[in-house]
C-alpha cells in the first residue's frame, strides 16, 4: 500500500512537471501578433500580407505614423520610404534645400555625405526591408495550403513592387546585396550583385511581368493596386538610365516599352494632380502611394513634402494643415526656370526671397506650394494633422518627356514631338514646331518644371552628367553659396558602413 | 538536495482610444507577452573532518524564449580546504582562520530582448497603418524579423580564493582570482540587409573573457569597553576583452552598438575582437592652440586624405578597471558613527547630454529658440559633433554614500512585571553625501557609459527613531 502511494505521488509529480515543461512551448499572447498557423489561415489573411507590400511604401511601421517602425535604430519619420527617397533624390539637387539641423541633413545638399550618413543608411535599409517583405509574401503565398483565388496575380503584384524597389537600389546604390523569395529568413548573409547583373535581373523580371504575368491589364486594377503599367514604367526608367547603370545606350528600348502604355492621357489641370483628392486623377497617374488623414498616416511621403514645405508666412489653411515644419524651399537656379505664365509655377512667394543666404532660414528661397491637403473644390482634407494626398510615383507626363528625350538621344520615336507639345501645352507655355527645335538642355529643364518634388531630380541630373560636375552649379552645391563641383563618386551613394561591416560579401562603392 | 522551479513573467498594457462623437476606434493597442523559465537542479555536499569540502551542482534550465534551443545544462564543482583545521595550524594564535577555495562552474543567461524573438510572427497592423485597395480598407499584416537560432549565453568561471582570519578573527580578509569566459554572448545587433525582415536582431554574437582579482579586508581596530572601531574595504581589478565575434570570421570587423540620443541612428560604441565590449568608437578631435576643440576637425588616422568612417578609433570603455568600497563604524558608549563609500577608476563616460545640447545652430531655428548648455560657450560648435572623442570623458569617481550618527537608549522604559524594556535609537543619516570626480556631467556613474537619460540620484537626509521592544 505504501509503495502504491509513492508511485501515485510520483505520477502526480511527473504529470505536474511535464505540463510545466510544456509551458515552454509558447505562442504570442499579444492579440495583434501571431504565428503563421494563426495569422495566415484564410485567403483574406494572405490578401492582408500582400497589402503590407504596398503599405510599406506608405507608412513607417505597424502602428500609426511612428509606432513599431519596421526599421530599428532610426527614427520612424526619417526612415519612411518616400521621405528617404526625397532626402537622397530631392534635397541633394538644385531643386531643394532643407533648413533643419537634423544630424547630417545638411551634408545631403552639400554633396558631402559619408558612408555612415544616417539618411543614406535609413533609405538603404528601407529599400531592402521592402524587398524582404515582398519576398516573404511570395514565399508564403507559394506554399499556402488554403486556396488563394488570385494567387498568381498577387504574387505578380509583389514582384512588380519589388522591381520598383530594385530600381531605387540600382539607381541610388548600384552594387548591393541580393536575395529573392528562394532565400529563407535568417539564412547566411546575402550575396552581392554587381550593377550590370542587377540591371539584367530587373529587365527580365519586368519583361516577364509585362508579357507573361497575371497582373491586371492597364487601367483595370482597383485604385492603389499595381497593373502592367508599373513594370512598364520601371523598365522604361531602367532603359532610360542604362548608360549610367550598365554602360549601354538603350533609348530605343526605352521608347519601345513606353509605347506599350495604353489608355493614359494628361489630366487637364496640373495642380489637381497634387491635391487631397488626386486619387481621381487616374487618367494621368500611373501608380500612386496612398496617404489618408485617419487611416494611413506617416511622417513621410506627401505628409513630409507638404508639412516640410510649409513655413514662414504661408497660409496653412490654404495648405490644409495645422502648422508647417518650415524646412524645404527651392534654390534660385530652380526658381528661374519658370516663366510667370507657366501653370506649373505652384510657389509661395510672399514673405520669401529668391536668394538663399542662410539655409536654416525658411524665408530664404521661394517656397513650394504644389502638394496640398485640400481637394480640387477647395475643401480641406479629412484631418489637418495628416494629409489625404496620394503620392504619384509614376505619371504619364513623365513618360511623355522620356519619349522626347529618347528621340533626342537617337531613338526612333514617331510621336516624340506630340509628346513634348502635350506637356508644354498643358503648362500653358510655347510648343515646338519640330523636334529639331528641342534640345537636351531644354528637356532637363522641362523635367525640372514638370516633375519637381516627385523625386526624379537626382537621377535626371546624373544621367545628364550634371549632378557632381562643376559646369552646372546651384546655391550651396558642395557646401558653398555659389556652388562648386564635387567628386564623381557622389553620383552613387555609399553602402552604409553598418551593412558593409555586417555582410562580408559587400564591396564598397568607389570613392567611399 | 534536488529542486525544481517554475517562473512565469507576464506583461500586458493597453492603449485604447475612441472618438467621443461616433465611438470609432482611434487606437486599439494591447501589447502583451509571457515568458516561462523552468529549472531542475541538484546539489551534493560532502565534508570530511571539517577540513575537506566538495560541492557539486547541476542545473538544467529551460526558457520559452529560445523556441529551438530551450534547454541549457550548467554544472559546477567547488572544492574547499579548511587549512586552519589542519594540525599544523590548529593552535596558531595569529592566523586563526585559513581556508582555500577553488571552483569551476557554468551559468546561463537568457534575459535579452523580445519574448518571441525566435518565432516567425505576423503582426496585424494597428490604426494609422492601414491601406485601401479600390477604396476598400484592408488591415495589413506585417511579417516580423526573427532569429530562430538564438540560444543560451554560457559563462564558465574558474575561481581560486583564500579566506584569512587573524587574531581571533579580529582581522579577516579574502582574496579571489577569477577567469571567466562567456560564449554565445547575447546582444541586439545589426543584421545584413535583405537577410531578414528587419535590420536589428537579438543574436549570439561571440565570446568574451573577463579576468580579475578581488580583495577584501575587515578589521576591528579598537575594541575597548567604551570604544569600538571597525573598518572594512574591498578592491577589485577587472579586465574584459572580446575574444570572438561570430559575424566576423576575419576578426577585422566589429559590431556597432551604443545608440545615442540626438544623432538619430548613431552608435557610439563598437564590439571588436581584442577590445573591451562597448568600447567607444569615435573620431579623434583636433584642438586649437588654446586647447579648444575645432568643430568638425578630426585626425585623418588612416591617412587617406579625408575624414570618413575609416578614421574612427577605439578610445576607452565604460567598464571600470578598478572598483573599490570602504566602510567604517565608530562607537563610543551609546554613540555610533558610520560611513561608507565606493569608487571606480578607469570608467569612461560618453557625455551625450553635452554632445546633444551644445549645438549652437539650434539656438534659433525657424522662429523658435531653445536652450543650450553653458558648456557650449567653450566648445563653440555650430553643428553637433556627436562622434567626437571630445565627449568621451573620464568618469572615475569616489562617492561617500552614507554617513550616519546615532544614539541608543537601551532601556528607556523598563517593566519588571513584564520582564520587558523599551529601547530607543535616534539617528541622523545623509545618503549620497559627496562625489569626487573630474567628470562634468550630472553623475559619472552611468550604466553602459552613455550619459543621456539619467535620473538624478537624490541626496537624502533622514532623521530617525527606532524603538526596540
Amino acid at each position: 500500500m505504501k509503495t502504491l502511494k509513492y508511485i501515485f505521488a510520483g505520477l502526480v509529480l511527473a504529470a505536474g512537471l511535464s505540463s510545466c515543461i510544456g509551458d515552454l512551448d509558447v505562442t504570442p499572447i499579444d492579440p495583434s501578433k501571431n504565428t503563421a498557423d494563426k495569422a495566415l489561415k484564410t485567403a483574406d489573411d494572405y490578401y492582408s500580407l500582400l497589402a503590407q507590400c504596398y503599405t510599406g511604401f506608405a507608412v513607417s511601421g505597424s502602428y500609426g505614423p511612428n509606432g513599431d517602425n519596421n526599421i530599428s535604430g532610426v527614427d520612424g519619420g526619417f526612415s519612411q520610404y518616400y521621405r528617404g527617397r526625397y532626402h537622397l533624390n530631392g534635397l541633394t539637387t538644385d531643386e531643394a534645400v532643407c533648413g533643419w539641423n537634423d544630424k547630417t541633413l545638411q551634408d545631403l545638399h552639400g554633396l558631402n555625405w559619408t558612408n555612415s550618413d544616417v539618411f543614406v543608411t535609413a533609405f538603404y535599409y528601407r529599400i531592402f526591408y521592402q524587398i524582404s517583405a515582398c519576398n516573404e509574401f511570395i514565399r508564403q503565398a507559394q506554399k499556402a495550403t488554403v486556396e488563394l483565388p488570385e494567387k498568381d496575380r498577387w504574387i505578380a503584384e509583389a514582384r512588380a513592387l519589388r522591381a520598383l524597389c530594385w530600381l531605387d537600389a540600382i539607381d541610388n546604390f548600384g552594387n548591393v546585396p541580393f536575395a529573392d523569395e528562394t532565400a529563407s529568413v535568417g539564412a547566411d548573409a546575402p550575396r552581392r550583385i554587381a550593377r550590370e547583373e542587377l540591371f539584367s535581373y530587373i529587365e527580365s523580371e519586368c519583361r516577364d511581368l509585362i508579357d507573361n504575368s497575371a497582373l491586371y491589364g492597364m487601367k483595370e486594377a482597383p485604385y492603389g493596386r499595381a497593373d502592367k503599367a508599373l513594370p512598364v514604367m520601371v523598365l522604361a526608367k531602367l532603359y532610360l538610365n542604362a548608360e549610367v547603370y550598365a554602360g549601354k545606350k538603350m533609348y530605343q528600348e526605352c521608347a519601345d516599352v513606353l509605347a506599350e502604355l495604353s489608355g493614359y492621357s494628361l489630366h487637364g489641370n496640373y495642380a489637381e494632380l497634387f491635391l487631397a483628392d488626386n486619387d481621381r486623377c487616374t487618367d494621368e497617374i500611373i501608380f500612386a502611394i496612398e496617404q489618408d488623414g485617419e487611416d494611413t498616416q506617416s511622417y513621410g511621403v506627401t505628409n513630409y513634402l507638404i508639412f516640410a514645405s510649409t513655413g514662414g508666412t504661408m497660409d496653412t489653411e490654404q495648405v490644409g494643415i495645422s502648422s508647417g515644419w518650415g524646412g524645404i524651399r527651392m534654390t534660385s537656379k530652380f526658381y528661374n526656370y519658370f516663366t510667370s505664365s507657366d501653370r506649373r509655377r505652384l510657389f509661395w512667394e510672399e514673405g520669401q526671397k529668391v536668394e538663399i543666404d542662410d539655409i536654416s532660414d525658411f524665408t530664404n528661397g521661394i517656397a513650394f506650394f504644389k502638394f496640398k491637403n485640400i481637394t480640387s473644390s477647395g475643401a480641406p482634407g479629412k484631418a489637418n494633422g495628416f494629409v489625404d494626398t496620394d503620392f504619384p510615383v509614376f505619371r504619364y507626363a513623365d513618360a511623355l518627356l522620356m519619349k522626347a528625350e529618347c528621340a533626342k538621344r537617337g531613338a526612333n520615336v514617331s510621336d516624340a514631338l506630340e509628346a513634348w507639345n502635350k506637356v508644354r501645352e498643358r503648362a500653358g507655355v510655347s510648343t515646338a514646331a519640330s523636334m529639331n527645335d528641342v534640345t537636351l538642355d531644354m528637356i532637363i529643364e522641362e523635367r525640372a518644371r514638370e516633375l519637381y518634388q516627385e523625386g526624379w531630380r537626382r537621377s535626371d541630373l546624373v544621367r545628364f552628367g550634371l549632378f557632381t560636375s562643376g559646369k552646372y552649379l546651384w546655391d550651396w552645391k558642395g557646401g558653398i553659396k555659389g556652388g562648386r563641383g564635387v567628386g564623381e563618386h557622389f553620383n552613387l551613394f555609399p553602402i552604409p558602413n553598418s551593412d558593409k561591416m555586417t555582410n562580408p560579401n559587400l564591396i564598397q562603392n568607389p570613392g567611399y | 538536495m534536488a529542486g525544481y522551479s517554475w517562473q512565469q513573467f507576464y506583461y500586458k498594457s493597453t492603449d485604447y482610444k475612441y472618438r467621443l462623437d461616433n465611438n470609432a476606434a482611434l487606437s486599439e493597442k494591447a501589447p502583451a507577452g509571457e515568458l516561462f523559465l523552468v529549472s531542475f537542479f541538484g546539489r551534493v555536499n560532502y565534508s570530511y573532518d571539517d577540513r575537506y569540502m566538495i560541492t557539486a551542482t547541476l542545473r538544467r534550465d529551460g526558457t520559452s524564449r529560445f523556441s529551438n534551443n530551450k534547454w541549457g545544462l550548467f554544472p559546477s564543482v567547488a572544492l574547499g580546504w579548511n587549512i586552519g583545521n589542519e594540525a599544523f595550524l590548529k593552535d596558531n594564535d595569529v592566523l586563526t582562520t585559513l581556508k582555500m577555495r577553488a571552483s569551476w562552474g557554468q551559468t546561463g543567461q537568457q534575459g535579452v530582448g523580445d519574448y518571441y524573438g525566435t518565432l516567425a510572427t505576423y503582426y496585424t497592423n494597428l490604426l494609422g497603418s492601414w491601406y485601401q485597395f479600390g477604396g476598400q480598407m484592408i488591415n495589413p499584416i506585417t511579417a516580423l524579423g526573427y532569429n530562430a537560432d538564438l540560444k543560451w549565453e554560457t559563462t564558465t568561471t574558474w575561481n581560486v580564493g583564500f579566506d584569512f582570519g587573524f587574531l581571533n578573527d579580529r582581522i579577516t580578509a579574502g582574496i579571489d582570482a577569477y577567469w571567466r569566459e562567456t560564449t554565445d554572448l547575447l546582444n541586439h545587433i545589426p543584421v545584413p540587409a535583405l537577410g531578414n525582415l528587419t535590420n536589428y536582431l537579438d543574436s549570439n554574437i561571440g565570446s568574451l573573457v573577463n579576468k580579475g582579482i578581488e580583495f577584501d579586508i575587515n578589521a576591528i581596530a579598537i575594541d575597548s569597553k567604551d570604544w569600538t572601531w571597525q573598518i572594512g574595504g574591498n578592491v577589485a581589478w577587472n579586465n574584459t576583452k572580446i575574444t570572438k565575434l561570430t559575424a566576423s570570421p576575419d576578426d577585422l570587423t566589429g559590431i556597432e552598438t551604443g545608440g545615442i540620443s540626438g544623432g538619430v541612428g548613431n552608435n557610439i560604441q563598437m564590439h571588436q575582437v581584442g577590445f573591451p565590449p562597448n568600447a567607444y568608437y569615435v573620431y579623434e578631435q583636433v584642438y586649437d592652440a588654446d586647447g579648444r576643440p575645432i568643430e568638425g576637425e578630426y585626425v585623418d588616422r588612416n591617412g587617406n586624405g579625408k575624414i570618413d568612417a575609416g578614421d574612427k578609433y577605439f578610445y576607452h570603455k565604460p567598464a571600470a578597471d578598478v572598483t573599490l568600497g570602504v566602510n567604517t563604524t565608530l562607537s563610543y558608549k551609546n554613540w555610533t558613527l558610520a560611513a561608507s563609500g565606493h569608487g571606480s577608476i578607469g570608467n569612461w563616460v560618453y557625455n551625450n547630454v553635452a554632445s546633444d545640447g551644445e549645438m549652437l545652430a539650434d539656438l534659433w531655428t525657424n522662429n523658435f529658440t531653445s536652450n543650450r548648455l553653458q558648456s557650449s560657450l567653450y566648445s563653440n560648435f555650430g553643428q553637433a559633433c556627436y562622434l567626437s572623442d571630445y565627449y568621451v570623458r573620464d568618469g572615475s569617481f569616489f562617492k561617500i554614500d552614507n554617513i550616519t550618527l546615532g544614539y541608543t537608549f537601551p532601556n528607556l522604559f523598563k517593566s519588571r512585571k513584564l520582564e520587558r524594556s523599551l529601547g530607543l535609537n535616534i539617528y541622523a543619516t545623509v545618503q549620497n553625501v559627496a562625489t569626487f570626480t573630474r567628470y562634468d556631467g550630472l553623475d559619472p556613474e552611468v550604466f553602459e557609459g552613455i550619459d543621456n537619460n539619467l535620473y538624478p540620484r537624490p541626496r537624502t537626509y533622514i532623521l530617525g527613531l527606532k524603538f526596540n521592544f
